[in-house]
């Protein structure tokens, strides 16, 4: 029959829609974590024991799709590939009034909206309950779904603002957002958090606080568990320039923090599975690019590197690359000669590069592009990447755009693609993936 | 049935399952990552079943049926009225095939769940009628339906549906 011969190669037109198995099961995966499903809430240890075994199984399918189909990140993608392989919806913090913003950012961000990383569509929208009037910070989990916002009783800057953390969860069903306040102990009030971040499977919430000495305090959001580690002797110290990404986790527990503080400067490591309360002391200097000169070539205006989620590697922006091969010398130590070095006195050239490191050995594995790689001006930090680093979202200037727009986009080999609803206007301040 | 063997061996054709009954990737994407996050959180007793794919089929056409339609349309198989004929063969067959999906994703979801599985996935009526848990009665009734439907949509089309007779239901 015609009917049914036409309606079978119709149908059959559609494989080419059919989901990649990697990548639906690497977001089964993050979302089996413990407790991911029931924030705010103290789920019992069957309920603990069942997801963590369910998070186990997968990741051993995970592993399996991986043995058996090619790596993302690797060779030509086009756009709507690049657009696929990053997490399928975003959080932006957005304001009511773009004007109002633009002139005076500190009025801060009104509301949360869900887009669509393909279409660049809003999904859903939410605003701060009372007495809460806008948000300060967003934070996501690797499901593309999960995500902490931070809410404040009245502007950035205020002393005496009041801030709680709530868990907004994205149902793409219903395009509805779940907001649940997290009662968590000893969370900053008053302004004094500076950056958090949520690990990959959205259990954990580690906060910087700088309320005296330099503290970041990592809860469990299961149990309401706190542990904090301290700067202690140390005066508060700005750990970078974006809040935003001055965390960083990986998979495994580590989280990455910079230091600008009294002791070396540089991208430190923290094992949050272990014992301490020493924030210095606990952690681990991976790599030194140090601010100062002479060895000011080396590093972009911030300590924001980015820990890979696999945990191997450390993505920073800096002003001159390191040779591929070399270690940055350690910052107590003069510079090697091998490293090239600006003459003294003379400004680096802002030529913004962005280099990934060995977080085992600090060894600068890779240039991963050049600011006129790919039209990007920008001191690009990391938003988002994937397991291995080998694809990111970056922040950048779109060389094509006739305004030179900042933009959000997927940067696969030296392929930057822009995220629809990302370019400024209209301006969007924080972004989470 | 391990969970890493059903990944190994019968995702695909899940996951084309749902690209079927979608249309779009995405859409096919977020149900299968609800669908299998719940049957992961569960798979001692689904991996126990006789056919752990069947169940896992039927979740995915349960959480189908229930998604919240987010367009009447399906985005990426094309649109009858965007579908000019064209002199060229390959373009009309392109064009009557786009126009075709359009004119499927207009149906009712459970018409177009039959279709799927039907031509498709080449079940039986019984087969049919069991995952969407109704009568085979009711599953040729439904069939009907939807190609009563199509017949009339793509009517006016020419080298198209109708042209070509009523077919068996």
């Amino acid at each position: 029959m015609r009917t049914e011969d036409d309606l079978r190669s119709a149908l059959r037109s559609l494989e080419r829609e059919t989901p990649d198995a990697e990548e639906v099961l690497r977001r089964v995966a993050f979302r089996t974590g413990a407790g991911v499903a029931r924030p705010g809430r103290r789920p019992g240890r069957r309920i603990l024991a069942g997801s963590a075994a369910a998070a186990a199984v997968v990741a051993v399918a995970v592993a399996a799709a991986l043995l058996a189909t090619p790596p993302h990140g690797h060779g030509r993608v086009t756009a709507q590939d690049a657009l696929r392989i990053v997490p399928r919806y975003y959080m932006a913090l957005v304001p009511d009034n773009l004007k109002s913003y633009e002139q005076n950012p500190a009025v801060g961000e009104d509301r949360a909206a869900i887009r669509d990383t393909i279409t660049g569509q809003t999904l859903a929208t939410i605003r701060p309950p009372k007495p809460y009037v806008m948000f300060a910070g967003v934070y996501g989990a690797a499901d593309d779904r999960s995500f902490v916002l931070a809410a404040q009783t009245t502007v950035a800057g205020s002393q005496t603002a009041r801030e709680k953390f709530f868990y907004a969860r994205f149902n793409p069903a219903g395009h509805a957002v779940t907001l649940t306040p997290l009662a968590l102990p000893g969370l900053p009030v008053s302004n004094t958090f500076a950056a958090a971040a949520l690990s990959p499977d959205g259990t954990r919430l580690a906060v910087e606080n700088q309320n005296g000495p330099t503290q970041i305090t990592v809860y469990s959001l299961p149990s309401g568990a706190a542990k904090t580690w301290t700067a202690y002797g140390t005066q508060p110290q700005a750990m970078g320039s974006d809040p935003t990404n001055m965390l960083s986790w990986s998979g495994n527990g580590t989280l990455a923090f910079g230091w600008q503080g009294s002791l070396p400067w540089g991208e430190y490591l923290l094992n949050t599975g272990k014992a301490g309360s020493s924030l210095l002391a606990s952690s681990r200097d991976a790599l030194c690019l140090q601010h100062s000169a002479p060895s000011a070539a080396y590093v972009g205006a911030g300590y924001e590197g980015y820990l890979t989620p696999d945990g191997t590697k450390i993505i920073t922006p800096v002003l001159r690359p390191i040779p591929v091969g070399q270690i940055p010398p350690a910052c107590d130590q003069a510079p090697a000669p091998s490293v090239a070095q600006p003459t003294p006195g003379v400004t680096p050239p802002a030529t913004v590069e962005l280099e990934e490191f060995s977080a085992t050995t600090g060894q600068a594995v890779g240039v991963i592009y050049t600011s006129q790689a790919h039209g990007a001006l920008a001191d690009s930090d990391v938003y988002w990447s994937n397991p291995s680093g080998s694809v990111l979202v970056v922040e950048g200037k779109t060389a094509h755009s006739p305004s030179r727009q900042w933009v959000f986009g997927v940067l696969t080999g030296t392929t930057f693609t822009p995220i629809p609803g990302t370019s400024s206007p209209p301006l969007i301040p924080m972004v989470a993936f | 049935m391990t969970f890493e063997e059903f990944a190994a061996s019968r995702l695909p054709a899940v996951l084309a399952f749902a690209a079927m009954l979608t249309g779009q990737r995405a859409t096919a994407e977020d149900i299968a990552q609800e669908v299998l996050t719940r049957a992961c959180a569960r798979w001692d007793k689904i991996g126990g079943l006789d056919r752990p794919e069947f169940y896992v089929r039927k979740m995915v056409l349960n959480e189908f049926l229930s998604w919240r339609r987010r367009s009447g349309r399906l985005i990426l198989a094309g649109d009858a009225a965007a579908a000019a004929p064209s002199t060229a063969d390959i373009a009309d067959q392109y064009a009557d095939r786009s126009a075709l999906l359009a004119e499927i994703s207009k149906l009712p979801r459970r018409q177009r769940a039959v279709l799927v599985l039907r031509y498709y996935e080449d079940r039986s009526d019984a087969q049919i009628a069991e995952l969407l848990g109704c009568r085979p009665a009711t599953v040729r009734a439904y069939a009907s339906r939807a190609l009563a439907a199509l017949r009339i949509e793509m009517g006016s089309r020419p080298g198209n549906l109708a042209a070509h007779g009523r077919s068996e239901v």
